[in-house]
């Protein structure tokens, strides 16, 4: 009964989280000119696609996508795109690499800096914004990109000690 | 092999098309939220309001560490601006005891002033991670009065207007928004009522743009700059910000104030939402 309801906590909890990241970064970093984007649910995501079951990190890419527009950015549809799109690009490259830790971290940076250029791109054609090439690229990737490997240090372990369990968990039964 | 690859195909064309409908359909600003939606975002503000008591407890900590560290220099300035308060204080209050009577003598005691309100206190619980758009999730929504358009300001000034509501929450746009529709009617109160529009923010600098003034009337910096209540949507009197620099616009037609805001974007915490008072003429539409 627990083991079902682990998952979707958990990534209730990241989307939570993600709201109140900005809250928590302390106001002189706000002010200056970089943009610190957290993309842990998305990283939480790649894990589960990697060691618990590929096809299940679809369906709930698609419903966090959905969720993370719904609750903070209220234009349906280019979030609940990206993330089932890039989960999908990234199992059919982790069906042919053996899944490492450390493999693993590093095509999930290279699916959030996908993912920050699709956001780029989405907003530059449909909403209109004034951020060029080059300051998206100095004040938002970079930083934004040094922010998730931070969570992915912190966070990897652990993800995927979690879908491993379970997963075995649920070869057992 | 072919009906199972057309059948790949048609599900992602299909997905591809629903989603380009959901974008148009939601991307339009003046929309009223749907069931479904208020009932995600009411689910997740409720799990976000109960996280964020501790949340408010790790902020004011850090907080208090942080003005630890400034706290002899900022009694210092503090000191300083408080020798006025008294007077200021003292002729606030006899001028608005010469208002009510000037008003009785009218005959106008039952109207509502254009500065009158009524204030909604809330709290802020998330703001928006993505920081493409300025938006900030507070834990008031439609059964606690809060209608789409109200003015939401700090102690310290405006930051921003309610952008949609549901049933428990509802989320504000910033003044420092990038939207094409984040327009606020505000005027300078010197010599004479000087009127124009809050055209969008500058990122560099932190200015909000005060546009379309008339070029043949003088603006001096520091003047206070407030909403103007014309728009029949903020009422007025609401502190915005103060005048840095003016500068020419439109070939010499117009001009543009840098106006500093009095309200911190960054530090958000406790929000007064203001329900306008006074009547307001039929404007329809979703910018002031």
């Amino acid at each position: 009964m627990k083991r079902i309801f682990l998952l979707p906590l958990l990534f209730l909890f990241l989307l939570i989280f993600e709201g109140s990241f900005v809250l928590l970064l302390p106001a002189s970093v706000m002010r200056s000119d970089i943009i610190l984007v957290p993309h842990i649910m998305f990283i939480a995501l790649l894990f589960m696609a990697a060691y618990y079951n590929p096809k299940t990190a679809i369906y709930y890419a698609i419903v966090c996508g959905f969720l993370y527009e719904l609750v903070y950015v209220e234009i349906i549809g280019s979030y609940a795109l990206a993330f089932p799109l890039i989960v999908y690009l990234f199992n059919l490259v982790m069906k042919v690499l053996h899944p490492h830790l450390l493999i693993v971290a590093f095509f999930a940076v290279l699916a959030n800096i996908l993912m920050e250029y699709y956001r780029y791109g989405f907003i530059l054609l449909v909403q209109g914004t004034t951020m060029t090439h080059h300051m998206f690229f100095t004040q938002r990737l970079i930083p934004t990109i040094l922010l998730n490997i931070v969570f992915l240090i912190i966070c990897s372990y652990f993800f995927k000690k979690l879908f491993s369990r379970l997963k075995a968990a649920e070869e057992e039964m | 092999m072919t009906p199972f690859r057309n059948k790949r195909l048609i599900i992602l064309l299909g997905s591809f098309i629903i989603l380009v409908a959901l974008i148009g359909f939601s991307i339009r600003g003046d929309r009223k939220l749907t069931l479904p939606e208020q009932f995600v975002k009411d689910t997740v503000g409720f799990v976000q309001m109960v996280v964020d008591k501790p949340t408010q407890y790790v902020i004011s900590f850090i907080d208090s560490i942080q003005n630890m560290r400034n706290m002899y220099e900022e009694n210092r300035r503090l000191k300083a601006r408080l020798d006025g308060y008294l007077s200021v204080s003292q002729k606030v209050a006899d001028l608005e005891a010469e208002n009510k009577e000037l008003r009785e003598v009218l005959g106008k005691t039952d109207e509502k002033k254009l500065s009158d309100f009524t204030p909604i206190q809330a709290t802020v619980i998330a703001r928006n991670p993505d920081q493409w758009n300025d938006y900030v999730i507070i834990n008031r929504g439609e059964t606690d009065g809060i209608k789409v358009n109200m003015a939401v300001m700090t102690a310290q000034g405006l930051i921003g207007r309610i952008k949609s509501v549901s049933q428990f929450t509802s989320t504000v746009q910033l003044l420092s928004d990038g939207s094409r529709t984040n327009r606020i009617s505000a005027a300078i109160q010197g010599d004479e009522r000087i009127s124009g529009l809050i055209k969008g923010y500058a990122e560099k600098g932190n200015y909000l743009l005060f546009t379309s003034i008339p070029s043949d009337t003088e603006i001096k910096k520091g003047q206070i700059v407030a909403t103007s209540g014309l728009s029949g949507v903020f009422p007025s009197n609401l502190v915005i910000g103060t005048v840095e620099k003016v500068e020419e616009a439109d070939f010499g037609l117009t001009q543009t104030a840098y106006v500093k805001p009095a309200a911190d974007f960054y530090n958000i915490n406790h929000v007064i939402v203001v329900e306008r008072l006074a009547p307001s003429g039929d404007t329809g539409g979703a910018s002031e």
